[in-house]
């Protein structure tokens, strides 16, 4: 009797609305969604990969300010040691170091006081 | 008697030191009040400064995105692969690798410093500076030192860059300079 399909398809419609397994599939998609969401914005966040965002919100402006040249030239790991070889890493090391040669950035100063115009009058 | 005497101006000598350092410590406090007029000129200026804090931040981010690319650069396709190479060639580059391993430390620090910096910035862009004076000026000083140990964590990582390139050219110098000359011959 109750094994009839066409009673089993009854039974379903009188299900509560809370009791439908696929609600439960649904809520369960959703839950485990949001958990990876935060697992990621967490390793986003923590690792430092934020710092290196340029896409976020109010820096557009200075998205064309990074270096996406991808130049520069690796140094042979392997290979004979003389000293026409290590003029050439000397040579090269020279070119490349210079992108990096100026120490006078992040300096304090740029947001001191006076100029954020917040010093004592 | 003399014993009491000794102990009693070794007493009354400690008491006036206590008593003087204990005075200086409010008087230093006191200078680190903020006066009225103070905050009334933070309140006045907060959207300039906010405005001010904003675009350095923006612009902070590409200095420190092509500068840790490069460091990483110099460490992993330079420094790394020419120890390697004279360690395969059986020579002794203990004092490369140790400035490559100071180097690697260094950009370590200068990534946790800068995030530490960013984030400090973070909050104060996103500050209320006509609400809370006070907070906002305390916060900016914090920022402040945040980046100065941005600024010398970079003068170190310079001197390591320079430092490698002279301890190459003394191990070309004690090393293979002959090579050349004889090569030369």
């Amino acid at each position: 009797m109750g094994d009839n399909p066409e009673n089993a398809n009854t039974d379903m419609l009188h299900v509560p609305w809370y009791r439908h397994k696929l609600l439960h599939l649904v809520m369960v998609s959703i839950a485990v969604a949001l958990l990876l969401v935060m697992i990621a914005m967490g390793l986003y966040v923590s690792n430092g990969t934020e710092q290196l965002d340029i896409s976020r919100p109010g820096y557009s402006a200075v998205q064309d300010q990074v270096d996406q040249s991808g130049t520069f030239v690796s140094f042979s790991a392997d290979g004979p040691v003389n000293s026409i070889v290590i003029d050439q890493f000397l040579k090269l090391y020279d070119e490349q170091t210079t992108r990096v040669d100026s120490s006078e950035i992040f300096l304090s100063t740029a947001i001191s006081d006076e100029a954020l115009e917040i010093d004592a009058p | 008697m003399a014993i009491v005497k000794k102990f009693l101006i070794a007493s009354i000598i400690t008491l006036s030191m206590t008593a003087a350092v204990l005075s200086v410590i409010p008087v230093t406090a006191q200078t680190q009040t903020m006066t009225e007029a103070h905050i009334a000129r933070i309140k006045t200026n907060c959207g300039v400064a906010l405005a001010t804090l904003g675009r350095i931040h923006a612009n902070d981010a590409p200095v420190y995105i092509n500068r840790n690319q490069t460091y990483y650069s110099i460490s992993d396709k330079m420094m790394a692969r020419l120890n390697s190479r004279l360690t395969l060639n059986r020579y002794d580059a203990t004092d490369l690798v140790k400035i490559a391993s100071d180097f690697n430390a260094a950009l370590d620090d200068f990534r946790l410093s800068y995030k530490a910096y960013d984030n400090t910035m973070a909050d104060l862009v996103r500050m209320d500076c006509t609400r809370a004076p006070v907070s906002f000026y305390d916060k900016v000083g914090d920022a402040r030192d945040k980046r100065e140990r941005v600024h010398l964590i970079v003068a170190d990582m310079q001197k390591l860059i320079d430092g490698y390139r002279d301890a190459v050219k003394k191990f070309k110098s004690d090393n293979l300079d002959d090579d050349k000359d004889e090569s030369d011959g």
